[in-house]
């Protein structure tokens, strides 16, 4: 609910208001997000020379050796792969249960969990030793010798789960953005016209046409969650299914992804509101009231991913083998592995969940950028710690045990990954509206109040 | 081997830990047998070095009571190998005589087996191997020398079966023990290491096996390896070796 | 899928457009006003026909001769599992669906839903068989050993288990049955007012505590819920989870399961709502109900029901992906125990019942948009509970005897037979059958007393909603507080 009327009169200049403020920057955007956007773009470019010389140079590069196989990259594309599902979790779920808070806050999602997911799928590409065949790995490569790819191999799942989420993602953003589109075709001029009148599929908001992107929209919502659900339990089972690196085989492993993907990922949605809605000043849109909604969430999400936590750790710890206790010793006792599991659980839920509990935090837009930025730190380090450490401690043949020191070529790549996602959002709001603008009138029309007694209590018309 | 004709041979190895002195001749013969890089002191510095047979050193008890233990590992040949269900492009996979082999052209270095494999024998080529000048003529030109980007291990000398099997059909005669030996095998000092095939009631493996000082490496794990460890005789020993 | 009934009025650009979707639906409004609503659920709650005592009495007679059964069973002495695998099973379905039906009312509480208002009593009541569930736990509280020297969750850590057990389950009921008249003060004085004087109006005025819907106890009464509301969903997790873990999870040597307490905490969710949904359409049928439970309780908890059933496919399909990939010796051996050689039945009738059966049913809009659909869809899912606890409990207890592991062995012990299955004897038939008679038994008893359908809320409900006309249509608004 939002805490009040956007300014106006009556219908029309509401209309023209919200197309005002939120086509402002498509049409004209203002100097600091062109700034922005070329910081971020430097970033991008020393990234992607650090991958140039990887690809060049070998995997040597990095500070992976035997036993530790998978680093910083892995560790990035499971935490990318994470925050990707903000976008169905917000969209669809929402959506479905109606939720009136959801409208300003979806486009940003979605646009969150398509350029999250096309970073994601660069990373094990790249990570990979010989990048420029990896096509065979999903493809079969070879009919005339009957070679396929070996579909018992995750890593052969992996590409299937995630090119069905960012196809259908992609589908869920373009549907509900159709009106926008026509919207920004109405107002521009030129060469911009032609495009988004191609884009806009000659939309002039028929009621028929409304009728088929409803319908679209909502089997979209109900068609994208299972799929929501199955990408990151695949990509927990590229863990999961190994028996042989400690810690890994876990059977909780797939719904511990999951519920920890939707904490990271409804955390960066927030992060990344709060930062558009100072960039272009959408503070009529995204209001106090829809972080407070999302900060209720979030304290749901993090108590369930406790939850799963606190049994991950207590089962691994369970059968008390001689391995597994090794494996948790490095993990929580010997630096630096030690300083980053603290750092781990006071980021990721010892901080930020108590402070969630106040109403005035879950109002206050610095607090909220601050726990939902300390969430997806601790979130990333969870995944480290999940991933690495295990195979350091691989086994019971301590004579390769072993520890892991990324190196400069790696961490370069995982903060490229970070402003190439921030890039992408940004060229994106240059070219559509990041709020979705037929969603927030409609949402002006449903909106009404009862009043019981003294009080107004906001309400939404319904249909059912 | 005179009732079994039709059945392919079943290649096995037995470890006699008792026997091993940890002298590392094995490492170095499967260096030069099988065209595995250079180790130079970086590599090791970094963890990268390979060895597809590799002596494991364990020290056991307090100084000054203090002995050191040795335990030659390689490619255990898991019947039921882990590496094997996860690899997407098929790079490694069981043939019929009970080897895991690898296929290093199909390899696009995901390195998903070397993860999985519990014994760590699975080695990665973070850089293009080179040979200095010198060494170049010695290069064995049955092995495919592998470029970086890829996963290799031990083949059980698969050149030398090949080779064997092929000599032994021109003499027309049936396989006897010894015909095959890898290389490791054959420049091992106190015999420590024995190749042979399982299938073969008469081989040394077999009968090697059937002992029982016998184990296998990390055996709760269920890989049923083809390499079968013979545990050393120590009175004061407590456990196996591979069970430190 | 719901969409075509769902959809948005009037999207902005489409002013006017009529929304012409098939099956247009507008759910039955509750026109009485709130005295009207009072009066009707109170004559209702005391209202005691010849049916109601004939249920009264076969489930008493149950209840009975499942005491008889216990009487037997405590022959058997507290040293060894196996003899009282059946009553752990039958306690595990206890718990898992009376000591989680409340969750229902509290979570749906908890997001403001309007729906949930005449259905949560009806879940909170089951709070009662929280009394039977404490009795039943005592001889497995007994034979249970304690944790020293022995692998389990707790580490050797001091008083567990049983100190925790105890505190979780006696906590649980006594939270339930807090909650369960926390919720019912307002009705209680409605009781206490509108009752001729008797035994019934004169504990109504008791238990009231002097409730005048002052704005005060208004508050009082709303935080006390929240609170008691989170309190009995965590306590509830966390009994769920220990018990699974102490009485299936330790007594399998090497069985290493991580996500089995959550699987079982889930399916307790499941079943709770499976028995809310089957109490709710009794109450509607047979208990003179009928006007304020209506399709749309049912209709928007089958949604509800069809996601857990989902869920809970998803959590085995995880546990058991891990396992299958495996393959290591123990884990074969527990897939072989669990599904495909001694428990298979159970666990085929379970799975078919806990999850096709939902999920072929409730897919779609018009099984989930009726009466019957969701109750019988739920009558599997207790069902195949039933059958679900009797595969994972009764396969744990008849491992034997745990006492022995020692902590300091190199590797633990783990399972390597597969053990034919275990199947129930007379006394065992009779404490599943007086357990479940029993539950009723408490339940209809309470249902007299307190009103199964919540007064206040019901009347509350009636505030939050106008229909207005929007262009050419009249629609509901639906307030929403805070």
């Amino acid at each position: 609910m939002q805490d009040r009327a956007i300014a106006g009169q009556n219908t029309q200049e509401v209309d023209r208001k919200i197309n005002q403020d939120l086509l402002g920057n498509v049409l004209a955007a203002p100097m600091r997000f062109w700034l922005l956007l070329g910081f971020l773009a430097l970033v991008v470019a020393m990234a992607g020379g650090a991958v140039g010389y990887m690809v060049n140079q070998g995997l040597g590069v990095t500070g992976l050796h035997r036993p530790v196989m998978w680093g910083f990259m892995i560790t990035n594309f499971v935490f990318w792969v994470g925050i990707s599902h903000a976008g169905v979790m917000l969209s669809a779920i929402l959506r479905l249960s109606q939720a009136e808070w959801r409208r300003p806050a979806t486009r940003a999602a979605e646009v969150v969990t398509v350029f999250a997911l096309m970073t994601a799928i660069m990373m094990p590409i790249i990570h990979s030793g010989r990048p420029w065949r990896t096509l065979y790995w999903a493809f079969p490569y070879d009919f005339s010798r009957g070679i396929w790819p070996n579909v018992r191999s995750p890593l052969v799942w992996d590409p299937a789960a995630i090119t069905t989420y960012l196809t259908s993602s992609i589908l869920f953003v373009y549907v509900a953005l159709i009106p926008d589109l026509a919207v920004a075709r109405d107002r521009s001029t030129g060469i911009r016209k032609a495009i988004y009148s191609v884009v806009a599929m000659g939309w002039r908001g028929y009621p028929r046409q409304w009728r088929l992107q409803i319908i679209a929209g909502f089997l979209l919502s109900a068609l994208i969650l299972p799929v929501f659900v199955s990408v990151h339990s695949i990509v927990s089972w590229d863990f999961a299914v190994a028996q042989s690196v400690e810690g890994w085989h876990s059977t909780i492993f797939a719904p511990y992804f999951v519920i920890g993907a939707v904490l990271s990922g409804v955390s960066a949605v927030v992060t990344v509101m709060i930062i558009l809605r100072y960039l272009f000043k959408w503070h009529d849109y995204i209001t106090s009231d829809t972080i407070d909604s999302l900060g209720r969430l979030l304290v749901v999400v993090a108590l369930a991913w406790f939850y799963f936590f606190a049994l991950e750790i207590l089962f691994g710890l369970y059968t008390l083998e001689n391995s597994e206790l090794a494996l948790r010793k490095m993990q929580m006792f010997e630096p630096p592995y030690s300083y980053l599991f603290i750092t781990f659980l006071l980021t990721a839920f010892v901080i930020p969940v108590p402070l969630w509990l106040f109403r005035s935090v879950r109002r206050s837009f610095l607090w909220m950028t601050i726990t939902t930025i300390l969430v997806n730190i601790g979130m990333w380090l969870e995944r480290f710690l999940i991933i690495v450490p295990g195979m350091a401690r691989k086994g019971d043949l301590t004579f390769n045990w072993s520890t892991y020191h990324p190196s400069i070529i790696e961490i370069l790549i995982v903060i490229g990954t970070f402003a190439l996602v921030g890039m992408l959002i940004l060229l994106f709001s240059k070219v559509a509206p990041l709020i979705p603008i037929y969603d927030v009138k409609e949402g002006q029309i449903l909106r009404d109040k009862i009043t019981i007694g003294k009080v107004d209590v906001p309400a939404v018309k319904r249909e059912e | 081997m005179t009732t079994q004709h039709a059945q392919s041979p079943k290649w096995s190895m037995v470890v006699d830990a008792d026997r091993c002195t940890g002298c590392q001749a094995c490492v170095v013969a499967c260096q030069a047998e099988n065209n595995v890089p250079l180790n130079t002191d970086d590599i090791f510095k970094q963890k990268r070095a390979i060895e597809w047979i590799r002596i494991e050193r364990y020290w056991e008890g307090e100084y000054p009571n203090i002995k050191a233990r040795f335990l030659p590992v390689l490619c255990q040949h898991c019947e039921n190998a882990p590496c094997e269900p996860v690899c997407p492009v098929y790079a490694t996979y069981h043939n019929d005589q009970g080897m895991n082999v690898q296929i290093y052209n199909r390899c696009i270095g995901t390195r998903y087996c070397a993860n999985n494999c519990p014994y760590n024998v699975r080695f990665f080529n973070f850089w293009e191997p080179v040979w200095p000048e010198s060494l170049r003529n010695q290069l064995n030109p049955d092995v495919t020398v592998r470029s970086r980007g890829i996963m290799e291990k031990c083949s059980f000398c698969i050149q030398r079966i090949r080779a064997g099997t092929r000599r032994v059909k021109k003499e027309g005669r049936a396989l006897a023990d010894g015909d095959v030996v890898p290389a490791c095998a054959q420049a091992c000092p106190t015999d420590a290491l024995v190749f042979g095939n399982m299938h073969d009631a008469g081989s040394r493996v077999r009968k090697m096996s059937e002992d029982k000082r016998h184990y296998r490496l990390l055996e709760r794990s269920g890989t049923d390896p083809n390499v079968i460890y013979l545990k050393r005789v120590d009175p004061t020993a407590t456990e196996g070796a591979g069970h430190e | 899928m719901n969409n075509g009934t769902h959809g948005h009025v009037g999207r902005a650009g489409a002013a006017g457009h009529d929304n012409g979707h098939a099956g247009h639906y507008m759910p039955q409004v509750l026109t009485k006003t709130p005295p009207e609503i009072s009066r009707e659920i109170l004559a209702a709650t005391r209202k005691v026909t010849p049916r109601y005592k004939l249920a009264l009495a076969v489930t008493g007679g149950l209840l009975v001769l499942g005491i008889i059964g216990f009487a037997i069973r405590l022959s058997d002495g507290f040293e060894k599992f196996t003899p009282w695998a059946y009553t752990m099973a039958t306690f595990a379905f206890i718990l898992a669906t009376a000591g989680a039906a409340p969750i229902v009312s509290v979570g749906q509480r908890m997001i403001r839903s309007h729906w949930r208002r005449p259905l949560g009593r009806a879940a909170e009541l089951f709070a009662v068989a929280g009394i039977l569930s404490t009795l039943l736990f005592i001889p497995l509280l007994l034979i249970l050993p304690s944790a020293d020297n022995r692998r389990s969750i707790w580490f050797e850590f001091p008083g567990a288990p049983h100190v925790y057990q105890i505190l979780g389950v006696v906590g649980l009921a006594v939270l339930g049955l807090a909650l369960l008249w926390v919720a019912a003060i307002p009705d209680l004085a409605a009781r206490r007012d509108l009752d001729q004087p008797g035994a019934a109006q004169r504990w109504a005025s008791r238990l009231s505590m002097n409730f005048r819907g002052t704005p005060r106890q208004w508050s009082v009464l709303r935080a006390g819920l929240r609170i008691l509301g989170a309190l009995y969903f965590m306590f509830y997790i966390w009994i769920v989870t220990i018990v699974a873990a102490d009485f299936a999870h330790a007594l399998i040597p090497g069985y290493k399961d991580a996500i089995f307490p959550a699987h079982q905490a889930l399916n307790g969710l499941q079943c709770g709502l499976a028995a809310t949904l089957v109490a709710a359409f009794l109450l509607k049928k047979f208990g003179g109900y009928n006007d304020f439970l209506t399709v749309d309780q049912f209709w928007s908890a089958s949604k509800i029901l069809l996601a857990l059933s989902l869920l809970w496919a998803y959590f085995w399909a995880s546990a058991f992906m891990i396992y299958w990939y495996g393959r290591q010796p123990q884990e074969s051996v527990i897939l072989r125990i669990f599904y495909a050689e001694s428990y298979r039945v159970p666990f085929l009738i379970s799975f078919f019942m806990l999850f096709l059966v939902p999920f072929l049913g409730l897919m779609w809009n018009n099984v989930r948009k009726s009466i019957l659909g969701p109750v019988i869809v739920s009558c599997s899912i207790l069902i195949g509970s039933f059958f679900d606890k009797v595969r994972v409990y009764v396969a744990a207890f008849q491992q034997g005897d745990v006492r022995a592991d020692a902590l300091h062995e190199l590797h633990p012990p783990a399972i390597s037979e597969v053990t034919p299955p275990l199947l129930p004897h007379a006394p065992d038939l009779m404490i599943i059958a007086g357990a479940i008679g029993g539950v009723i038994f408490l339940y209809l008893l309470a249902a007299k007393f307190i009103p199964p359908v919540s007064i206040w809320e019901v009347s509350e409900g009636t505030l939050y909603r106008k229909t207005v006309k929007f262009l050419k249509r009249s629609i509901m608004v639906m307030g929403k507080p805070e």
